[in-house]
């Protein structure tokens, strides 16, 4: 079969709108991070925080042990900081943000208006760095959940920030989570206080819009005792040549009994088809399970980007914990991606699941990397890892790479991998009952996700489900 | 740890690439676990944690008392890795050419080494390389009786390096079962550090067993080079059971249209031992196979680890690979750990691995005891069925007596107190 899918030709999302963009002086440098902290309004503690993470990155290293080898990055040479001017007068409600904005969002299908209220999804949007707009606090407030960007955070709730901000993932890890660590712009924060399960889905959606931003988020979800929380992170990008560098921060840190569910759906500029241009999305997400009983489930979608480069983890430390891991990965033309998870057993009877779906076309590189790692005192946990992976075309490939780790014998660990290309048996099966090639790889693929498509909220799966056929158009068998 | 490496070789020819050898080993030293290839197994430290020199100076070898099996085969025997002597008379042979075997010089040696010239243990190998064996197989040739290798170390090894190296080639249409018997009754504590070059050409086809006899507190390190040939197949048989620190890898090169590669290991791992089965399948041509199995059970503070990657070439389409690692831990202090990995450029293949850890099943348990077995025998049939299912494919019953005695003597789970 040759197959040629092509998601860019219906790239949707590729537009660019024009808004004044006020930007940090180009390059890194403890003025950048200063002249950030001192436009964020940041509290002392804070700036010392991020200088001292600045410092800590001068003695590290790019990484280069990835399959995903990417253009060095001149890291002088980018925006660290770029704020939509029409924000610096705060708008107090919707009709005060920028009609431009709202369009955009429109575009994007993002229901910032009462259709929100309708399918229950509360938006915190973050356009290029600052959060413009924050939906149905009234209804959150209610219940003392906390939903808003970090730098309001940082103003309002000090404490909760302080004492949770890079306790997940701390100033002294990898190279590229140290640069956000520094030079973070903005991101969300949610708290949610003991025994509240949150009526509704958080979500967020990221544009990446000015030229030569680099785009450095940090979120922080904190799950208290006994509560619950659906999260959904959704991102699109304007098509652009220039590669752009994505290094998001995301840390969950959920309590006794307490639940986290964070999905995400990428879908952002993946570059042409000659490999040209396309984000660089390398993002440290990691959760940690800190109280009894608590659960932390990742589930993802990622078509988009030129190079995805990301592990969402769980550290199970608390007892009886549970991490779930539930990923698709669609790779196509030159596209590369190298994602996977950690699962980390500390505490005893900790569970953990793996389900991975990797798909691959064109010319595009898809790796499964993943540590299990079960730690001598994680008596009794349980490990089940599936990793499959789809391959259309000879000129891609499609990779496994799994640690796995056993030191305490009452433990069990079962991984599986398999990879083939689509059963010329079903293809012929579909197209008995008369359904064109197109429709039949459609339906086979949407089949081969279905146990992770399964995993996202409704909104989400409708969307997810109609990207992956989006990435299979075009495609003749 | 002291290192007194001597080149003793002073010949024109191999002085200088010897000292280049050794120079470029010297630069990286012994790999440790910063290394992707030693994640698992850093050697470096283990080395350093037993041995306060290692020097190549000249052995006293012993010669030993050969304890040959009583079933017809033919054998080579070496001392230290040094070829001694061979007798194949049990083959009957008319024609004195359909094979040979001497000792492996150092020009021989190099006419493989050079294509492993990044890697330090390889460069460590040439620079202070001595002997080996080199078995030629002429085409058309299949053994009646299989050959077994008698492997012995003895004499005092204190603080010795042992580099040496063996060629096994097979000409077309050939066959052979070969059985690398390894009985260590040295003194002192050694590391030997050795390569293995196989080649089979067309139709060929040869069985390779490694047989551990003894327990032994020694380090070995070996890397096997296998490249196969159109319609080849080649099967790997690992009962490494019972030494203290192994490390065995394996390259296996399907460089021919439907060759087929097998890689089987069965460990039972006691006494804090630490051994990695490493394996590298590379399909470079359409339609070959591979499979692996690689059982380990684990008990007494020992540390079992598989590496074992498939690798498909973009051409290499209707390649069927399968690979399945398991672990059995039977205490605490016992580690598994794996890296079963897929690299795959073809999309018409059928490649999958699996890989599980953990203790004996309950439900198993809970089964025999139920009709009247004890536990203590009850746990050692799980071990013992769960290590036999690598033995499923031997026919030969001489070989299978051999095994089953390999596993009684080193599966002593019945001595245990708890």
């Amino acid at each position: 079969m040759s197959k040629v899918i092509d998601t860019n030709k219906d790239y949707k999302y590729g537009f660019t709108t024009d808004i004044e963009s006020f930007k940090a002086p180009k390059g890194l440098s403890e003025e950048t991070i200063k002249f950030i902290s001192r436009e964020k309004k940041e509290p002392k503690w804070l700036l010392d925080w991020r200088l001292k993470a600045y410092k800590r990155l001068k003695s590290l290293k790019e990484p280069n042990w990835q399959k995903p080898k990417y253009p060095k990055i001149d890291y002088q040479d980018l925006y660290y900081y770029s704020a939509p001017k029409s924000t610096k007068n705060k708008p107090k409600s919707l009709d005060e943000v920028d009609p431009k904005l709202i369009e955009t969002y429109k575009k994007l299908g993002i229901p910032l208006d009462e259709q929100k209220r309708l399918s229950g999804v509360a938006v915190d949007a973050v356009f290029d760095s600052v959060s413009v707009a924050t939906t149905f606090k009234g209804e959150l407030t209610k219940k003392g959940i906390i939903f808003c960007s970090i730098s309001e955070a940082i103003q309002k709730h000090p404490d909760l920030v302080k004492k949770y901000l890079g306790s997940v993932i701390p100033l002294t890890d990898h190279y590229f989570a140290t640069l956000n660590s520094a030079v973070f712009t903005d991101g969300s924060f949610v708290y949610i206080p003991p025994n509240v399960k949150c009526p509704m889905e958080l979500s967020t959606y990221f544009r990446i819009n000015a030229s030569q931003t680099g785009q450095f988020e940090r979120t922080l979800i904190i799950a208290d005792k006994g509560s619950y929380v659906s999260y959904l992170e959704g991102c699109t990008a304007p098509m652009r040549d220039e590669n752009q560098l994505h290094a998001a921060n995301v840390e969950l840190v959920a309590l006794d009994d307490a639940e986290i569910k964070y999905s995400t759906v990428q879908n952002w500029y993946p570059g042409d088809e000659e490999g040209k241009g396309g984000i660089y999305n390398f993002v440290t997400k990691r959760g940690a399970c800190r109280g009894k009983n608590s659960k932390i489930s990742w589930t993802q979608v990622e078509t988009g980007s030129a190079i995805t480069w990301k592990y969402p983890s769980c550290i199970l430390q608390g007892d009886n914990s549970v991490g779930e891991f539930y990923s698709i990965a669609i790779t196509n033309n030159h596209q590369k991606a190298d994602t996977g998870t950690k699962m980390i057993h500390l505490g005893k009877n900790t569970k953990s699941k793996i389900i991975s779906k990797g798909i691959s076309a064109g010319k595009a590189d898809n790796t499964y990397r993943g540590l299990v790692d079960i730690s001598k005192k994680a008596e009794n946990s349980r490990n089940y890892t599936q990793c499959d992976s789809l391959l259309m075309g000879n000129k891609c490939g499609a990779h496994t790479v799994p640690y796995i780790r056993n030191k305490n014998s009452s433990s069990t660990i079962e991984h599986e991998a398999t990879t083939s290309k689509i059963n010329e048996e079903q293809l012929f099966y579909c197209n008995q009952r008369g359904l064109n090639q197109e429709e039949a790889v459609s339906l086979i693929v949407n089949g081969f996700c279905k146990e992770v498509l399964q995993q996202l909220p409704m909104e989400f799966a409708v969307e997810a489900q109609k990207l992956v056929s989006i990435s299979l158009e075009g495609s003749v068998g | 740890m002291e290192l007194n490496f001597k080149i003793r070789d002073k010949s024109d020819k191999s002085l200088k690439l010897r000292e280049e050898n050794l120079s470029n080993f010297k630069k990286k030293g012994f790999p440790n676990k910063r290394e992707e290839d030693w994640k698992f197994t850093d050697l470096e430290k283990f080395l350093k944690d037993n041995f306060d020199e290692l020097n190549n100076d000249k052995l006293n070898d012993k010669k030993p008392d050969f304890h040959e099996f009583s079933f017809i085969h033919n054998s080579v025997k070496l001392i230290n890795g040094k070829f001694q002597s061979f007798d194949f008379k049990s083959e009957n042979l008319k024609d004195k050419n359909c094979f040979s075997i001497t000792n492996l010089d150092f020009n021989h040696h190099l006419n493989f080494a050079n294509n492993l010239k990044d890697n330090p243990m390889q460069n460590l190998n040439t620079a202070l390389h001595e002997g080996g064996f080199n078995l030629n197989i002429s085409s058309d040739y299949k053994f009646k009786h299989p050959i077994v290798i008698y492997n012995y170390f003895t004499g005092n090894l204190k603080n010795k390096i042992i580099n040496y190296s063996d060629s096994i080639n097979l000409s077309k249409n050939s066959k052979a079962t070969i059985i690398e018997y390894l009985v260590d009754e040295s003194e002192g504590n050694f590391f030997k550090n050795s390569f293995k070059y196989i080649n089979l050409d067309e139709n060929s086809h040869l069985d390779y067993y490694f047989i551990n006899k003894n327990e032994s507190r020694n380090f070995f390190y070996e890397f096997s080079k296998v490249q196969l040939s159109k319609n080849s197949n080649f099967k790997k048989y690992l009962f490494s059971s019972g030494i203290k620190f192994g490390k065995f890898e394996s390259n296996i090169k399907l460089n021919g249209t439907n060759s087929c590669g097998e890689v089987y290991s069965g460990l039972f791992l006691d006494n804090n031992n630490h051994q990695e089965v490493k394996t590298t399948i590379q399909h470079l041509k359409p339609n070959c196979q591979s499979h692996q199995d690689v059982k380990n059970v684990i008990t007494s503070g020992s540390k079992g680890v598989f590496q074992g990657k498939i690798f498909v070439e973009e051409i290499a389409q209707k390649t069927n690979a399968y690979q399945l690692s398991k672990g059995l831990l039977l205490d605490k202090d016992s580690e598994f750990s794996t890296k079963p990995e897929l690299e795959i450029y073809a999309d018409d293949v059928r490649c999958s691995h699996g890989s599980t850890s953990g203790n004996i099943d309950k439900d198993a348990l809970f089964y025999l005891k139920a009709r009247g077995i004890d536990s203590k025998e009850a746990i050692k049939m799980i071990i013992k069925g769960f290590l036999e299912t690598v033995l499923e494919k031997i026919k030969n019953k001489e070989i299978m007596d051999i095994l089953l005695n390999h596993f009684n003597t080193h599966i002593r789970y019945e001595n245990r107190s708890n």
